[in-house]
């Protein structure tokens, strides 16, 4: 750990931070290493809640895993069983229908707003502000009620399935899509001139977490925390899937490399969103929404790229012509942006990085630990303790 | 500069790099490369300076006569780096130094799958819970877990 901070401690402390702490929405142990006030190092665990997915995969047919890949994560549901079924597809080399390609986009965007909102509600906690974060949860009520309307559920929509979606569009669904639209993005305009011009928000987040674009292209940085420090690349964009490719989108970018920047950035892109969905609505194909595959998968390999709210989701499915995956490897956001969020954490020179801004830090990667760490372990130890 | 490349270009290029065994575009924007433990990092590294420096992910399967690690590389157009290791043993060169991002991904595979790698200077437990069993790697085809008995009514 570099001691270069002059702070004139001549002692490191090592202070931990969870696993259950009030700062952290979910376990993690964070062992901060301190002079004085200043983090100089950081130590990461994840490791509390291993729920063993991967392997668990590897012991169910491909439509029992449909519904557990959704249950990787609650908020990211949607990318990860469109990261599934394109896996499944693409190892059969067929292709989804035009139209359920762009109901995919749809509900992918849908998602990444009431994603966003989810962030932007536990920024303003952290932060301190949680009249902000009342207002901004009351409005991702409307991002669920139309989740909802849409898919049939709130949050796990299993709206993907392999070959198409499940449900079609009906025209009074489209009209409430489009109200809702309207209001979000009236309000993603609201919350974007309070971020920019209340001072709780601007001197918390402002300057905090510095990740310099060279560092974030150095650590392999994924999703907002890497368009935060002005690089323009979005899966989106550079690897396009489902009907990505004919849907025009701006990719988001803010130059301010800090945790302010990081807010505007997934505003902005909530605007995007709106944008997206309401582009799908106009110009939705028409045709079937699924293709109905068979339930054996031939062997091969394949590798599936989505852009998920926290950033580039990838799945890699290896299958041996059973009805069960042989391998399937899950990487989610998160895990690429933990060693920038080490390199945030620790103060170097004339960056410096005090107890109190750590909450802000790690709410600013919009960390998802059940994504991350758990992944993959055994299904099996259980009443064995 | 990666997405500037077109596939067709990467992978005439790599196919004339010596330790390149065998490159094929498995499908669109996807390459995957074969190459020996003893070349991984030399052409990893090559990679990386002709911008694939973004890390992806690194996969290890258990392929039954061995243990496969496949690293992907790349922002629009995916390389596989893929190398085949013995079940004995398995040791690669770490490449933390040429990728900085991947030392979690390493400590991952490391602790799920059991293969060292050499010059990483932080292999410490990262996934498993700290009462795991030392040498028990949970995604091996040779760990069979046990299931729950479905719970059913007296």
């Amino acid at each position: 750990m570099s001691g270069s901070v002059n702070s004139g401690y001549e002692r490191l402390f090592d202070i931990p931070i969870g696993p259950q702490h009030p700062a952290l929405k979910e376990p993690a142990l964070i062992t901060l290493k301190v002079e004085g006030e200043h983090v100089v190092g950081v130590g990461l665990d994840v490791s509390y809640n291993h729920r063993g997915i991967e392997k668990a995969a590897e012991y169910r047919t491909y439509v029992q895993n449909l519904y557990l890949i959704e249950r990787i994560c609650g908020i990211c549901n949607v990318a990860h069983t469109l990261t599934f079924t394109q896996c499944v597809e693409g190892v059969q080399l067929k292709d989804a229908p035009e139209r359920a390609k762009m109901l995919r986009v749809l509900v992918e965007e849908l998602a990444r707003i009431h994603s966003h909102l989810l962030w932007l509600g536990v920024a303003a906690h952290e932060i301190g502000f949680d009249t902000f974060f009342m207002y901004i949860w009351l409005d991702r009520e409307v991002s669920l009620d139309l989740m909802e309307a849409f898919t049939g559920n709130r949050i796990t929509s299993a709206y993907n399935i392999i070959g198409g979606v499940r449900r079609d569009l009906t025209p009074e669904i489209t009209a409430k899509i489009r109200k809702g639209m309207d209001r979000l993005e009236e309000r993603a305009k609201f919350y974007r001139k309070i971020v920019e011009t209340e001072k709780t928000v601007i001197s918390r987040t402002q300057s905090i977490g510095i990740l310099p674009p060279e560092d974030a292209i150095r650590l392999s940085a994924v999703g907002p925390t890497l368009r935060a420090s002005g690089i323009k690349i979005d899966a989106r964009a550079d690897d396009p899937y489902a009907a990505h490719a004919s849907v025009p989108f701006n990719v988001i970018t803010c130059d301010g490399c800090d945790s302010f920047s990081r807010i505007l950035v997934r505003i902005d892109e909530i605007v995007e969103s709106i944008n997206i969905i309401r582009y799908c609505l106009e110009h939705l194909p028409s045709g079937p929404i699924i293709n109905r595959l068979p339930r054996r998968v031939p062997a091969g390999e394949f590798i599936s790229r989505v852009e998920a709210p926290r950033g580039e989701l990838m799945h890699y499915l290896r299958s041996d012509g059973s009805d069960k995956p042989y391998r399937y490897k899950v990487k989610t956001p998160t895990i690429s942006n933990l060693p920038s969020l080490v390199h945030m954490l620790s103060s170097k020179g004339r960056y410096v990085v005090n107890i109190a801004d750590v909450p802000v830090i790690l709410a600013s990667i919009d960390p998802c630990f059940s994504c991350t760490a758990r992944l993959e372990k055994n299904i099996g130890t259980y009443g064995k303790s | 500069m990666s997405t500037k490349m077109d596939d067709q270009s990467i992978l005439d290029e790599l196919q004339k790099r010596s330790g390149v065994l065998e490159a094929k575009l498995t499908s669109p924007r996807r390459i995957t490369i074969l190459v020996a433990p003893l070349d991984y990092h030399a052409i990893v590294a090559d990679l990386a300076k002709k911008g694939f420096e973004h890390v992806l992910a690194l996969t290890s399967v258990d392929a039954g006569d061995g243990i496969d690690i496949l690293l992907h590389l790349g922002r629009s157009t995916l390389i596989t780096v893929k190398v085949k290791l013995p079940l004995q043993n398995p040791e690669i060169a770490s490449v933390v130094d040429v990728l900085p991002g991947i030392s979690i991904h390493e400590r991952e595979v490391h602790d799920l799958m059991g293969v060292n790698f050499l010059n990483n200077p932080d292999l410490s437990r990262f996934m498993l819970s700290e009462d795991w069993p030392e040498g028990v790697f949970p995604l091996r085809k040779c760990f069979v877990p046990k299931v729950p008995e479905p719970i059913r009514r007296p």
